[in-house]
């Protein structure tokens, strides 16, 4: 028996959804609907709802400021899908690095909301409330790390499909954090070979000992390692605000796709970035938060 | 940024995922102009640009048929069954779905703050009409009745909470 709470201004809206998880085989007596996100954050404390389904824009409070307070709040092992006319990237990104279970489009149709629904419930739950501080980076934060990298501010940065990953070839640079009280993996970051190459051709740059050169071989992509595990290393005080992850190992691998599709398919606590510094080149980056 | 053939197809996509009615929009006038359109119902809602001086919009104008189909499928009831909070509920979530097509055709694309849709008075809505410019109206005709969609930029004569 699944637990739901729909957060809709539009009572239109609210009727859709109830229909089609009724339809879809869901207790009708279970589906709760509320109008805001201050009133669905009230219920979720006492009903403890398997699944939110939430607009974005609404009065008083967003549907992402709702998923942030929840996230936030020390009660909040709850799983949130967002249906929404916002087709923002960086604004998706961001409900996404939050742990958005998923994102629908409206007008959506009945049997897409239903497979989002039966995914969304059968992944394990978030992080609980101990690690609620443990988050995927923001898009902004990110930023930050790169500016700190190379500090002229002239990176460019998108967000992109996790997804992107998993059509990856060659070498990447894979960097696991942990928390530094008991070392506990929980979250990975993947750089492809072309952020790779472009943080050691900056670094080079910066340091006057060589050329930025974004057309680098295997050979160049081992000297500019030891920069970007640098840069990886900073990446992983993002997961913490406390300062208590570290990155304990980064290596280049060669990418074994069967290995690195399951955690990106199944792990939505991710987010993916183009990092690029306009006339040179540009590079992607994943941050994954394990749960 | 869209192209007008992508939004017109979207547009005629969504009318008919929410009414379930086949209904083919057409872009009537690309601006920058000045046209109106008038309906039984006007529903306007603003999109906050980078530039906070200004602001774009986006109105649905519909008749009161197609205000009862749209209703009536959305809320799965007879139209007799409807109340008129039930018909401007369903009109005010249809103009906010067409906005989130129609902010593909704004210069700044989605990086548009989407709004919340009003219902407002034939008086307070003429008013916006004529002191807003027009970037596209697309328009969607089935025998007597007039479906418009259009995208003010910029929107002006319109304060948000002061629609009837």
């Amino acid at each position: 028996m699944h637990r739901f709470i729909i957060v809709d201004d539009s009572r239109a809206t609210q009727s859709i959804i109830r229909r089609a998880l009724t339809a879809g085989g869901y207790e009708k007596e279970q589906v709760h609907v509320v109008s805001g996100g201050a009133e669905a954050i009230e219920l979720a404390a006492t009903l403890k709802p398997d699944l939110i389904i939430t607009d974005w824009h609404m009065p008083g409070m967003t549907g992402l400021e709702m998923l942030i307070k929840l996230r936030h709040s020390n009660h909040e092992r709850i799983r949130v899908g967002i249906v929404t006319t916002e087709t923002n990237e960086i604004r998706l990104a961001e409900a996404r690095s939050h742990g958005v279970s998923f994102i629908l489009q409206k007008p959506f149709r009945d049997e897409e909301l239903l497979e989002s629904v039966r995914q969304a419930i059968a992944e394990p739950l978030p992080v609980m409330s101990d690690d609620s501080a443990l988050l995927v980076p923001t898009i902004k934060q990110v930023l930050e790390v790169a500016d700190g990298f190379v500090p002229d501010g002239s990176w460019e940065i998108r967000p992109i499909p996790l997804e992107t990953f998993e059509h990856l070839s060659g070498k990447v640079l894979l960097g696991v954090f942990a928390r530094a009280t008991d070392n506990v993996a929980i979250g990975l970051g993947l750089m492809d070979s072309s952020l790779v190459n472009l943080l050691g051709g900056l670094a080079g740059h910066l340091a006057g000992t060589d050329s930025p050169d974004s057309s680098a071989g295997d050979k160049a992509l081992h000297e500019a390692d030891s920069h970007a595990q640098r840069f990886m290393g900073m990446l992983a005080a993002l997961f913490d605000p406390h300062h208590q992850t570290l990155m304990t190992r980064a290596s280049l691998v060669n990418v074994k796709l069967e290995l690195l599709a399951k955690p990106l398919k199944h792990n939505r606590w991710g987010v993916a970035f183009e990092l690029a510094v306009p006339g040179f080149a540009s590079g992607s980056l994943a941050l994954i938060r394990m749960s | 940024m869209l192209q007008p053939h992508e939004i017109e197809a979207r547009l005629s996509s969504i009318w008919e995922a929410l009414a379930r009615e086949s209904r083919t929009f057409r872009l009537v006038v690309n601006g920058p102009g000045t046209a109106t359109a008038e309906g039984d119902r006007r529903i306007v809602l603003p999109l906050g640009l980078d530039d906070a001086s200004r602001r774009a919009g986006v109105a649905l104008v519909i008749s009161r048929e197609d205000a009862e189909t749209l209703a009536s499928v959305m809320f799965d009831l007879e139209p007799a069954e409807l109340s008129q909070s039930d018909i401007d509920d369903a009109c005010a979530e249809a103009c906010n779905v067409f906005s989130g097509c129609l902010v593909e055709y704004l210069p700044c694309g989605n990086l548009a703050d989407i709004g919340l849709p009003e219902a407002m008075a034939l008086d307070g809505y003429r008013l916006v009409s004529l002191a807003s410019g027009i970037r596209a109206l697309f328009e969607a005709r089935e025998q007597n009745r007039k479906l418009v969609v259009i995208l003010f930029d910029p929107m002006s004569g319109y304060e948000p909470g002061g629609a009837v």
